[in-house]
Protein backbone atom coordinates (compact mmCIF):
# COMPACT_ATOMS: atom_id res chain seq x y z
CA UNK A 1 0.00 0.00 0.00
CA UNK A 2 1.13 3.38 -0.95
CA UNK A 3 1.20 5.82 1.70
CA UNK A 4 3.23 8.30 0.06
CA UNK A 5 2.39 8.32 -3.74
CA UNK A 6 6.37 9.19 -5.53
CA UNK A 7 4.77 11.29 -8.11
CA UNK A 8 4.29 14.74 -6.89
CA UNK A 9 2.01 17.42 -8.59
CA UNK A 10 3.71 19.53 -10.82
CA UNK A 11 3.97 22.21 -8.23
CA UNK A 12 5.72 20.27 -6.17
CA UNK A 13 8.29 19.35 -8.66
CA UNK A 14 8.60 22.94 -9.59
CA UNK A 15 9.35 24.14 -5.89
CA UNK A 16 11.83 21.45 -5.42
CA UNK A 17 13.39 23.01 -8.33
CA UNK A 18 13.72 26.17 -7.17
CA UNK A 19 14.46 25.15 -4.08
CA UNK A 20 17.82 23.49 -5.71
CA UNK A 21 18.34 26.17 -8.02
CA UNK A 22 18.89 28.86 -5.68
CA UNK A 23 20.24 26.66 -3.01
CA UNK A 24 18.80 28.93 -0.41
CA UNK A 25 16.74 26.78 2.56
CA UNK A 26 15.09 27.76 5.39
CA UNK A 27 15.66 25.71 8.26
CA UNK A 28 12.45 27.48 10.20
CA UNK A 29 10.44 27.43 6.99
CA UNK A 30 11.72 24.18 5.32
CA UNK A 31 13.02 21.45 7.65
CA UNK A 32 12.02 22.24 11.15
CA UNK A 33 8.61 20.04 12.47
CA UNK A 34 8.63 18.77 8.66
CA UNK A 35 8.20 14.70 7.64
CA UNK A 36 10.69 12.83 7.25
CA UNK A 37 10.34 9.15 4.75
CA UNK A 38 12.55 6.49 4.58
CA UNK A 39 13.06 5.45 0.46
CA UNK A 40 10.16 2.78 0.72
CA UNK A 41 7.93 6.45 2.13
CA UNK A 42 8.13 4.52 5.63
CA UNK A 43 7.72 7.38 8.09
CA UNK A 44 10.93 7.88 9.84
CA UNK A 45 10.59 10.63 12.18
CA UNK A 46 10.11 14.49 12.72
CA UNK A 47 13.07 16.77 12.01
CA UNK A 48 13.03 18.01 15.90
CA UNK A 49 15.64 19.95 15.76
CA UNK A 50 18.67 20.36 13.60
CA UNK A 51 22.86 20.24 13.88
CA UNK A 52 25.32 22.19 12.11
CA UNK A 53 28.80 22.25 12.01
CA UNK A 54 31.69 25.18 12.19
CA UNK A 55 35.16 24.72 11.19
CA UNK A 56 37.54 27.46 11.28
CA UNK A 57 36.66 30.43 9.36
CA UNK A 58 33.92 28.68 6.82
CA UNK A 59 30.08 29.55 7.54
CA UNK A 60 28.47 26.41 10.05
CA UNK A 61 27.28 24.01 7.13
CA UNK A 62 24.20 22.03 8.28
CA UNK A 63 25.65 18.68 8.89
CA UNK A 64 22.32 16.44 10.58
CA UNK A 65 18.90 16.63 11.17
CA UNK A 66 17.95 15.42 14.60
CA UNK A 67 15.37 13.49 15.83
CA UNK A 68 12.51 12.05 18.45
CA UNK A 69 11.80 12.59 21.78
CA UNK A 70 15.16 13.49 23.18
CA UNK A 71 15.57 16.50 20.42
CA UNK A 72 11.98 17.69 20.41
CA UNK A 73 12.45 17.75 24.43
CA UNK A 74 15.58 19.86 24.36
CA UNK A 75 14.37 22.27 21.80
CA UNK A 76 11.23 22.91 23.81
CA UNK A 77 13.04 23.57 27.16
CA UNK A 78 11.32 23.71 30.41
CA UNK A 79 10.06 21.61 32.58
CA UNK A 80 8.10 19.77 30.21
CA UNK A 81 11.21 19.44 27.55
CA UNK A 82 13.78 18.56 30.15
CA UNK A 83 11.25 15.61 31.01
CA UNK A 84 10.69 14.53 27.92
CA UNK A 85 14.23 15.02 27.11
CA UNK A 86 15.40 13.00 30.21
CA UNK A 87 12.58 9.90 29.64
CA UNK A 88 13.61 9.42 26.05
CA UNK A 89 17.35 9.31 27.13
CA UNK A 90 16.90 6.86 29.87
CA UNK A 91 15.05 4.34 27.57
CA UNK A 92 18.06 4.19 25.28
CA UNK A 93 19.80 0.85 26.31
CA UNK A 94 22.53 1.87 24.11
CA UNK A 95 22.55 5.44 24.68
CA UNK A 96 23.81 6.83 21.70
CA UNK A 97 25.72 10.27 21.78
CA UNK A 98 22.61 12.90 21.64
CA UNK A 99 19.34 12.15 19.92
CA UNK A 100 18.70 10.15 16.75
CA UNK A 101 20.64 12.15 13.50
CA UNK A 102 20.30 11.94 10.59
CA UNK A 103 23.31 12.96 8.26
CA UNK A 104 22.69 15.75 6.21
CA UNK A 105 24.10 13.53 3.17
CA UNK A 106 21.48 10.81 3.53
CA UNK A 107 18.84 13.13 2.49
CA UNK A 108 17.68 11.91 -1.02
CA UNK A 109 14.96 14.25 -1.96
CA UNK A 110 12.67 17.55 -0.85
CA UNK A 111 9.70 18.60 -0.72
CA UNK A 112 6.85 18.53 1.68
CA UNK A 113 8.31 16.32 3.26
CA UNK A 114 11.95 14.84 3.87
CA UNK A 115 12.78 11.68 1.66
CA UNK A 116 16.02 9.95 2.51
CA UNK A 117 18.20 7.58 0.39
CA UNK A 118 18.17 4.49 1.81
CA UNK A 119 15.68 2.44 4.50
CA UNK A 120 14.94 2.89 7.88
CA UNK A 121 16.78 -0.40 8.91
CA UNK A 122 19.32 0.34 7.09
CA UNK A 123 20.29 3.48 8.09
CA UNK A 124 20.12 2.60 11.71
CA UNK A 125 17.56 5.14 12.54
CA UNK A 126 15.08 2.77 13.98
CA UNK A 127 13.45 4.79 17.52
CA UNK A 128 14.49 2.69 20.52
CA UNK A 129 10.79 3.01 21.69
CA UNK A 130 9.13 1.38 18.53
CA UNK A 131 11.74 -1.27 18.64
CA UNK A 132 11.05 -2.05 22.45
CA UNK A 133 7.09 -2.00 21.52
CA UNK A 134 8.12 -4.27 18.62
CA UNK A 135 10.04 -6.46 20.31
CA UNK A 136 7.77 -6.70 23.76
CA UNK A 137 3.90 -5.91 23.02
CA UNK A 138 3.31 -5.78 19.46
CA UNK A 139 5.33 -8.66 17.27
CA UNK A 140 4.32 -11.07 20.33
CA UNK A 141 0.68 -10.53 19.28
CA UNK A 142 -0.96 -13.09 17.03
CA UNK A 143 -1.15 -11.51 13.07
CA UNK A 144 1.01 -8.75 13.45
CA UNK A 145 3.09 -9.83 10.72
CA UNK A 146 5.91 -9.72 12.69
CA UNK A 147 8.48 -12.72 11.66
CA UNK A 148 9.38 -14.78 15.20
CA UNK A 149 13.06 -15.65 15.92
CA UNK B 1 -24.97 2.74 -11.95
CA UNK B 2 -21.26 1.95 -10.27
CA UNK B 3 -20.42 5.22 -9.47
CA UNK B 4 -23.64 5.99 -8.35
CA UNK B 5 -23.59 3.64 -6.16
CA UNK B 6 -20.12 4.34 -4.70
CA UNK B 7 -21.18 8.12 -4.26
CA UNK B 8 -24.48 6.73 -1.99
CA UNK B 9 -21.93 5.00 0.51
CA UNK B 10 -19.12 7.74 0.32
CA UNK B 11 -22.52 9.54 1.38
CA UNK B 12 -23.40 7.47 3.81
CA UNK B 13 -20.56 7.01 5.36
CA UNK B 14 -19.82 10.65 5.59
CA UNK B 15 -23.55 10.51 7.66
CA UNK B 16 -22.31 8.18 9.92
CA UNK B 17 -19.64 9.89 10.85
CA UNK B 18 -21.37 12.94 11.55
CA UNK B 19 -23.44 11.38 14.35
CA UNK B 20 -22.47 9.73 17.48
CA UNK B 21 -23.14 9.95 21.24
CA UNK B 22 -22.19 13.32 21.24
CA UNK B 23 -25.70 14.14 18.78
CA UNK B 24 -28.06 11.71 20.28
CA UNK B 25 -26.85 13.63 23.65
CA UNK B 26 -26.88 17.06 23.12
CA UNK B 27 -29.13 17.11 20.64
CA UNK B 28 -31.82 15.24 22.77
CA UNK B 29 -30.91 17.62 25.79
CA UNK B 30 -31.40 20.73 23.64
CA UNK B 31 -34.42 20.01 22.10
CA UNK B 32 -36.03 19.41 25.31
CA UNK B 33 -35.33 22.56 26.60
CA UNK B 34 -34.89 24.84 23.86
CA UNK B 35 -37.22 23.46 21.30
CA UNK B 36 -35.77 24.79 18.10
CA UNK B 37 -34.22 27.80 19.00
CA UNK B 38 -30.82 26.61 18.63
CA UNK B 39 -31.50 24.44 15.36
CA UNK B 40 -29.62 27.26 13.76
CA UNK B 41 -26.67 26.07 15.43
CA UNK B 42 -26.34 23.13 14.33
CA UNK B 43 -26.74 24.78 10.40
CA UNK B 44 -23.73 26.85 11.56
CA UNK B 45 -21.82 24.05 12.61
CA UNK B 46 -22.82 21.70 9.68
CA UNK B 47 -21.42 24.49 7.30
CA UNK B 48 -18.17 24.68 9.65
CA UNK B 49 -17.30 21.13 9.40
CA UNK B 50 -18.32 20.96 6.06
CA UNK B 51 -15.95 23.85 5.01
CA UNK B 52 -13.05 22.58 7.09
CA UNK B 53 -13.30 18.58 6.15
CA UNK B 54 -13.25 19.74 2.39
CA UNK B 55 -10.02 21.87 3.17
CA UNK B 56 -8.37 19.10 4.86
CA UNK B 57 -8.87 16.52 2.62
CA UNK B 58 -7.94 18.94 -0.10
CA UNK B 59 -4.81 19.68 2.01
CA UNK B 60 -3.82 16.00 2.16
CA UNK B 61 -4.18 16.10 -1.62
CA UNK B 62 -1.78 18.28 -2.06
CA UNK B 63 0.73 16.65 0.48
CA UNK B 64 -0.35 14.01 1.82
CA UNK B 65 -0.28 14.77 5.43
CA UNK B 66 -3.33 14.71 7.36
CA UNK B 67 -4.28 17.76 10.08
CA UNK B 68 -1.96 17.15 13.04
CA UNK B 69 0.75 17.17 10.72
CA UNK B 70 -0.03 20.64 9.09
CA UNK B 71 -0.99 21.50 13.32
CA UNK B 72 2.24 20.89 14.15
CA UNK B 73 3.88 22.80 11.19
CA UNK B 74 2.34 25.58 11.02
CA UNK B 75 2.22 26.28 14.97
CA UNK B 76 5.49 24.99 16.07
CA UNK B 77 5.94 22.30 18.67
CA UNK B 78 5.15 24.47 21.75
CA UNK B 79 1.63 25.33 20.69
CA UNK B 80 1.50 22.27 18.45
CA UNK B 81 1.57 20.24 21.62
CA UNK B 82 -0.25 21.56 23.63
CA UNK B 83 -3.31 21.43 20.89
CA UNK B 84 -2.34 17.65 20.82
CA UNK B 85 -2.51 17.28 24.56
CA UNK B 86 -6.28 18.70 24.41
CA UNK B 87 -7.46 17.19 21.27
CA UNK B 88 -6.07 13.80 22.46
CA UNK B 89 -7.89 14.11 25.75
CA UNK B 90 -11.54 14.89 24.45
CA UNK B 91 -10.75 12.76 21.52
CA UNK B 92 -10.23 9.95 24.36
CA UNK B 93 -13.17 11.33 26.74
CA UNK B 94 -15.07 10.97 23.53
CA UNK B 95 -13.65 6.65 22.90
CA UNK B 96 -14.97 5.92 26.44
CA UNK B 97 -18.27 7.98 25.73
CA UNK B 98 -18.90 6.29 22.36
CA UNK B 99 -18.20 2.74 24.01
CA UNK B 100 -21.00 3.37 26.52
CA UNK B 101 -22.92 4.06 23.86
CA UNK B 102 -22.60 0.97 22.41
CA UNK B 103 -23.42 -0.83 25.95
CA UNK B 104 -25.98 1.52 26.81
CA UNK B 105 -27.80 0.17 23.38
CA UNK B 106 -27.25 -3.14 24.57
CA UNK B 107 -28.21 -2.49 27.59
CA UNK B 108 -31.70 -1.01 25.97
CA UNK B 109 -32.18 -4.18 23.89
CA UNK B 110 -31.06 -6.75 26.62
CA UNK B 111 -31.89 -5.31 30.28
CA UNK B 112 -28.12 -6.65 30.95
CA UNK B 113 -26.41 -4.18 32.93
CA UNK B 114 -24.21 -1.79 30.41
CA UNK B 115 -20.52 -2.06 32.11
CA UNK B 116 -20.89 -6.21 31.96
CA UNK B 117 -20.66 -5.51 27.72
CA UNK B 118 -17.76 -2.73 28.08
CA UNK B 119 -14.91 -5.31 28.57
CA UNK B 120 -16.13 -7.40 25.61
CA UNK B 121 -17.00 -4.54 23.23
CA UNK B 122 -13.36 -3.45 23.81
CA UNK B 123 -11.97 -6.59 22.68
CA UNK B 124 -14.05 -6.27 19.75
CA UNK B 125 -13.42 -3.14 18.60
CA UNK B 126 -9.46 -3.92 19.34
CA UNK B 127 -10.14 -6.65 16.59
CA UNK B 128 -11.29 -4.41 14.02
CA UNK B 129 -8.91 -2.24 14.15
CA UNK B 130 -5.78 -5.04 14.43
CA UNK B 131 -7.31 -7.49 11.26
CA UNK B 132 -10.33 -5.87 9.40
CA UNK B 133 -9.60 -3.18 6.94
CA UNK B 134 -11.74 -0.50 8.01
CA UNK B 135 -12.95 0.87 5.06
CA UNK B 136 -15.83 -2.08 4.34
CA UNK B 137 -16.96 -1.87 7.70
CA UNK B 138 -16.87 2.21 8.05
CA UNK B 139 -19.60 1.37 5.32
CA UNK B 140 -21.57 -0.96 7.55
CA UNK B 141 -21.81 1.27 10.12
CA UNK B 142 -22.64 4.13 7.88
CA UNK B 143 -25.42 1.88 6.37
CA UNK B 144 -26.77 0.43 9.71
CA UNK B 145 -26.46 3.96 10.71
CA UNK B 146 -29.19 5.25 8.04
CA UNK B 147 -31.68 3.56 10.57
CA UNK B 148 -31.42 6.51 12.63
CA UNK B 149 -34.05 7.95 9.68
CA UNK B 150 -36.28 6.58 12.63
CA UNK B 151 -36.42 10.13 13.87
CA UNK B 152 -37.53 11.41 10.73
CA UNK B 153 -40.22 8.84 10.63
CA UNK B 154 -41.44 9.21 14.49
CA UNK B 155 -41.86 12.93 13.65
CA UNK B 156 -43.78 12.29 10.79
CA UNK B 157 -45.96 10.53 12.97
CA UNK B 158 -46.52 12.63 15.98
CA UNK B 159 -48.27 14.73 12.70
CA UNK B 160 -46.76 18.13 14.58
CA UNK B 161 -47.85 21.50 13.25
CA UNK B 162 -45.05 21.83 10.43
CA UNK B 163 -45.92 25.90 10.33
CA UNK B 164 -44.99 26.39 13.80
CA UNK B 165 -41.94 24.49 13.82
CA UNK B 166 -40.40 26.05 11.03
CA UNK B 167 -41.14 29.69 12.74
CA UNK B 168 -39.75 28.01 16.01
CA UNK B 169 -36.77 26.94 14.47
CA UNK B 170 -36.48 30.94 12.25
CA UNK B 171 -37.26 32.76 15.06
CA UNK B 172 -35.18 31.66 18.19
CA UNK B 173 -36.28 32.64 21.29
CA UNK B 174 -35.17 32.33 25.01
CA UNK B 175 -37.69 29.71 26.94
CA UNK B 176 -39.08 31.09 30.31
CA UNK B 177 -36.92 29.73 33.51
CA UNK B 178 -33.88 29.52 31.55
CA UNK B 179 -31.21 32.05 31.43
CA UNK B 180 -29.02 33.28 28.04
CA UNK B 181 -25.72 32.20 29.61
CA UNK B 182 -27.11 28.27 29.67
CA UNK B 183 -28.73 28.70 26.18
CA UNK B 184 -25.06 29.86 25.24
CA UNK B 185 -23.79 27.37 27.15
CA UNK B 186 -25.64 24.58 25.24
CA UNK B 187 -25.12 26.51 21.40
CA UNK B 188 -21.84 25.70 22.45
CA UNK B 189 -21.96 22.13 23.20
CA UNK B 190 -23.91 21.67 19.85
CA UNK B 191 -20.85 23.34 18.18
CA UNK B 192 -18.60 20.93 19.91
CA UNK B 193 -21.11 18.36 18.72
CA UNK B 194 -21.77 18.57 15.36
CA UNK B 195 -18.30 19.95 14.36
CA UNK B 196 -16.65 17.54 16.14
CA UNK B 197 -12.58 18.05 15.96
CA UNK B 198 -11.65 14.15 15.32
CA UNK B 199 -14.13 13.76 12.38
CA UNK B 200 -11.57 16.25 10.50
CA UNK B 201 -8.83 14.27 11.75
CA UNK B 202 -10.26 10.88 10.92
CA UNK B 203 -11.02 12.09 7.40
CA UNK B 204 -7.95 13.36 6.58
CA UNK B 205 -5.98 10.73 7.71
CA UNK B 206 -8.37 8.36 5.47
CA UNK B 207 -7.59 10.69 2.57
CA UNK B 208 -3.54 10.07 3.08
CA UNK B 209 -4.56 6.50 4.09
CA UNK B 210 -6.35 5.99 0.50
CA UNK B 211 -3.73 7.66 -1.18
CA UNK B 212 -6.47 10.04 -2.50
CA UNK B 213 -5.11 11.98 -5.76
CA UNK B 214 -6.61 15.58 -7.13
CA UNK B 215 -7.91 14.40 -10.14
CA UNK B 216 -10.05 11.32 -8.94
CA UNK B 217 -10.82 11.61 -5.70
CA UNK B 218 -11.87 15.44 -5.58
CA UNK B 219 -15.51 15.10 -7.20
CA UNK B 220 -16.65 12.15 -5.38
CA UNK B 221 -14.51 14.08 -1.62
CA UNK B 222 -16.82 16.99 -1.99
CA UNK B 223 -20.10 15.26 -3.01
CA UNK B 224 -19.66 13.20 0.35
CA UNK B 225 -18.87 15.78 2.13
CA UNK B 226 -21.58 18.33 0.33
CA UNK B 227 -24.79 15.49 1.31
CA UNK B 228 -23.27 13.59 4.16
CA UNK B 229 -22.88 15.97 6.38
CA UNK B 230 -26.18 18.12 5.67
CA UNK B 231 -28.20 15.02 6.21
CA UNK B 232 -26.48 14.42 9.32
CA UNK B 233 -27.28 17.54 10.43
CA UNK B 234 -30.96 17.19 9.32
CA UNK B 235 -30.95 14.61 11.64
CA UNK B 236 -29.84 16.46 14.73
CA UNK B 237 -32.50 18.81 14.29
CA UNK B 238 -35.16 15.77 13.74
CA UNK B 239 -33.65 14.68 17.58
CA UNK B 240 -33.99 18.29 18.16
CA UNK B 241 -37.57 18.49 17.42
CA UNK B 242 -38.82 14.85 18.37
CA UNK B 243 -37.13 15.81 22.18
CA UNK B 244 -39.58 19.23 22.02
CA UNK B 245 -42.27 17.37 20.76
CA UNK B 246 -42.52 14.53 23.58
CA UNK B 247 -39.94 15.35 26.03
CA UNK B 248 -40.60 19.29 26.54
CA UNK B 249 -44.84 19.39 27.43
CA UNK B 250 -43.88 16.28 29.98
CA UNK B 251 -40.89 18.37 31.45
CA UNK B 252 -38.36 15.58 30.62
CA UNK B 253 -34.52 16.46 30.64
CA UNK B 254 -32.29 14.02 28.88
CA UNK B 255 -30.51 12.43 32.29
CA UNK B 256 -29.47 9.01 30.40
CA UNK B 257 -29.42 7.83 26.36
CA UNK B 258 -33.19 5.97 26.79
CA UNK B 259 -34.07 9.47 27.30
CA UNK B 260 -32.98 10.39 23.71
CA UNK B 261 -35.03 7.45 22.23
CA UNK B 262 -38.15 6.92 24.02
CA UNK B 263 -39.06 10.06 21.95
CA UNK B 264 -39.47 6.86 18.82
CA UNK B 265 -41.13 4.89 21.31
CA UNK B 266 -43.88 7.01 22.81
CA UNK B 267 -44.39 7.32 18.35
CA UNK B 268 -43.82 4.59 16.58
CA UNK B 269 -44.26 1.79 19.40
CA UNK B 270 -42.05 -1.55 20.05
CA UNK B 271 -40.96 -2.04 16.25
CA UNK B 272 -39.76 1.97 16.36
CA UNK B 273 -37.54 1.60 19.37
CA UNK B 274 -35.69 -0.93 18.19
CA UNK B 275 -34.47 0.34 15.00
CA UNK B 276 -33.70 3.07 17.10
CA UNK B 277 -31.41 1.10 19.35
CA UNK B 278 -29.95 -0.67 16.39
CA UNK B 279 -29.21 2.97 15.57
CA UNK B 280 -27.38 4.19 18.23
CA UNK B 281 -25.57 0.95 18.27
CA UNK B 282 -24.34 1.39 14.68
CA UNK B 283 -23.74 5.09 15.50
CA UNK B 284 -21.83 4.96 18.50
CA UNK B 285 -19.62 2.00 17.52
CA UNK B 286 -18.73 3.77 14.11
CA UNK B 287 -18.06 6.79 16.16
CA UNK B 288 -15.79 4.24 18.78
CA UNK B 289 -13.39 3.16 16.05
CA UNK B 290 -12.96 6.46 14.23
CA UNK B 291 -12.04 8.55 17.74
CA UNK B 292 -10.57 5.16 18.83
CA UNK B 293 -8.22 5.87 15.87
CA UNK B 294 -8.11 9.52 15.64
CA UNK B 295 -6.35 9.50 19.21
CA UNK B 296 -3.52 7.56 17.61
CA UNK B 297 -3.54 9.30 14.27
CA UNK B 298 -3.63 12.50 15.55
CA UNK B 299 -0.55 11.48 18.15
CA UNK B 300 1.52 9.56 15.46
CA UNK B 301 1.48 12.45 12.96
CA UNK B 302 2.37 14.81 15.83
CA UNK B 303 5.44 12.73 16.09
CA UNK B 304 6.49 11.63 12.88
CA UNK B 305 5.56 7.40 13.78
CA UNK B 306 4.75 5.18 11.37
CA UNK B 307 0.87 4.39 11.29
CA UNK B 308 -1.46 1.86 10.64
CA UNK B 309 -0.63 -0.47 8.44
CA UNK B 310 -2.62 -3.50 7.92
CA UNK B 311 -0.64 -7.16 7.87
CA UNK B 312 2.63 -5.17 8.90
CA UNK B 313 1.22 -3.63 12.31
CA UNK B 314 4.33 -4.74 13.76
CA UNK B 315 5.91 -1.67 11.52
CA UNK B 316 3.38 0.95 13.48
CA UNK B 317 4.01 -0.84 16.60
CA UNK B 318 4.30 2.43 18.67
CA UNK B 319 0.77 3.40 17.05
CA UNK B 320 -0.69 0.09 17.76
CA UNK B 321 0.52 -0.17 21.38
CA UNK B 322 -1.08 3.74 22.05
CA UNK B 323 -4.49 2.14 20.63
CA UNK B 324 -4.63 -0.45 22.94
CA UNK B 325 -3.32 1.68 25.50
CA UNK B 326 -6.18 4.30 25.09
CA UNK B 327 -9.09 1.32 24.84
CA UNK B 328 -7.67 0.38 28.34
CA UNK B 329 -7.77 3.52 29.80
CA UNK B 330 -11.45 4.47 28.49
CA UNK B 331 -12.30 0.79 30.34
CA UNK B 332 -11.25 1.63 33.10
CA UNK B 333 -12.57 4.97 33.07
CA UNK B 334 -16.00 3.59 32.56
CA UNK B 335 -15.91 1.01 34.80
CA UNK B 336 -15.07 3.54 37.56
CA UNK B 337 -19.22 4.31 36.96
CA UNK B 338 -18.72 7.65 36.00
CA UNK B 339 -21.99 8.71 34.06
CA UNK B 340 -21.49 8.59 30.22
CA UNK B 341 -23.54 11.39 29.52
CA UNK B 342 -21.85 13.40 31.41
CA UNK B 343 -18.54 12.62 30.32
CA UNK B 344 -20.32 13.27 26.50
CA UNK B 345 -21.53 16.60 28.02
CA UNK B 346 -17.56 17.63 29.14
CA UNK B 347 -15.88 16.26 25.72
CA UNK B 348 -18.32 17.74 23.39
CA UNK B 349 -18.08 21.24 25.38
CA UNK B 350 -14.17 20.60 25.47
CA UNK B 351 -14.52 19.61 21.93
CA UNK B 352 -15.17 23.55 21.41
CA UNK B 353 -12.21 24.49 23.14
CA UNK B 354 -10.09 22.78 20.64
CA UNK B 355 -11.78 23.72 17.35
CA UNK B 356 -9.68 26.91 16.56
CA UNK B 357 -5.84 24.91 17.00
CA UNK B 358 -7.20 22.34 14.23
CA UNK B 359 -9.19 24.90 12.31
CA UNK B 360 -6.53 27.59 11.89
CA UNK B 361 -3.70 25.91 10.86
CA UNK B 362 -5.61 24.43 8.11
CA UNK B 363 -6.79 27.69 7.06
CA UNK B 364 -2.97 29.28 6.64
CA UNK B 365 -2.17 25.96 4.62
CA UNK B 366 -5.05 25.78 2.45
CA UNK B 367 -4.38 29.13 1.52
CA UNK B 368 -0.27 28.59 0.82
CA UNK B 369 0.49 28.43 -3.06
CA UNK B 370 3.44 27.11 -2.67
CA UNK B 371 2.42 24.30 -0.81
CA UNK B 372 -1.11 23.61 -2.06
CA UNK B 373 -0.79 24.16 -5.81
CA UNK B 374 -2.63 26.51 -7.87
CA UNK B 375 -5.46 23.64 -8.56
CA UNK B 376 -6.03 22.99 -4.61
CA UNK B 377 -5.85 26.21 -3.07
CA UNK B 378 -8.30 27.56 -1.40
CA UNK B 379 -11.14 29.46 -3.68
CA UNK B 380 -12.99 32.68 -2.10
CA UNK B 381 -15.67 30.30 -1.00
CA UNK B 382 -13.85 28.28 1.40
CA UNK B 383 -11.40 31.47 2.64
CA UNK B 384 -14.88 33.35 3.02
CA UNK B 385 -16.49 30.61 4.54
CA UNK B 386 -13.51 29.71 6.94
CA UNK B 387 -12.69 33.07 7.78
CA UNK B 388 -16.19 33.53 8.91
CA UNK B 389 -16.34 30.45 10.81
CA UNK B 390 -13.02 31.77 12.99
CA UNK B 391 -15.26 34.55 14.08
CA UNK B 392 -17.67 31.25 15.87
CA UNK B 393 -14.82 29.12 17.02
CA UNK B 394 -12.65 31.39 18.57
CA UNK B 395 -15.48 33.34 20.92
CA UNK B 396 -17.02 29.45 21.66
CA UNK B 397 -13.52 28.07 22.37
CA UNK B 398 -12.86 31.29 24.70
CA UNK B 399 -16.36 31.16 26.55
CA UNK B 400 -16.81 27.32 26.72
CA UNK B 401 -15.07 26.70 29.80
CA UNK B 402 -16.22 30.06 31.96
CA UNK B 403 -19.84 28.79 30.81
CA UNK B 404 -19.26 25.47 31.99
CA UNK B 405 -18.31 26.30 35.40
CA UNK B 406 -21.03 29.57 35.67
CA UNK B 407 -23.94 27.28 34.67
CA UNK B 408 -22.62 24.07 36.55
CA UNK B 409 -22.73 22.25 33.04
CA UNK B 410 -26.24 23.51 32.02
CA UNK B 411 -27.61 22.80 34.84
CA UNK B 412 -28.16 25.60 36.98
Amino acid sequence: MSRYDKTHDGEHDRQHESAEQDESLWVMLDLLDRQIIDDELQPVGKVDDVDFVADGLEPPRLSALLSGAQALGERLGGLLGRTMAGTARRMLTDPRDGARAVPWSDVAELSYVIQLRAGIAELNLEPALEVWLRDNVIGPLPGSGHARS
Amino acid sequence: MKRVFGLFLGIVTAFGGFIDIGDLVADAQVGARFGLSLAFVTVAAVVIIMCFAEMSARIAIATRRAAFDVVRERLGPKAGLAGLAASFTVTAMLVMAELSGVALALELATSVNHLLFIPVLAVVAFLIVWKLPFEPLEIVFGVLGLATLVWLVAITHLAPDWGSLLHGATHPSLPHGEGLPTMLFFAISLLGAQATPYETFFFSSGAVEQGWTSKKSLPDMRANVLMGFPLGGLLAIAIQTASMLVLAPRGISVQHLSDSVSPIAYSLGKLGLAVAILAVFAVTFGATMETLMSTAFITAHFFGWSWGVIGRQDRSSRFYALIIAVLVGAVLFALTTIDPIKVTIYAVVLSSVTLPVTFLPLLIVGNDRRVMGSTLVNGKLANTVGSLSMLVVIPAALLALPLLVATKAGMG
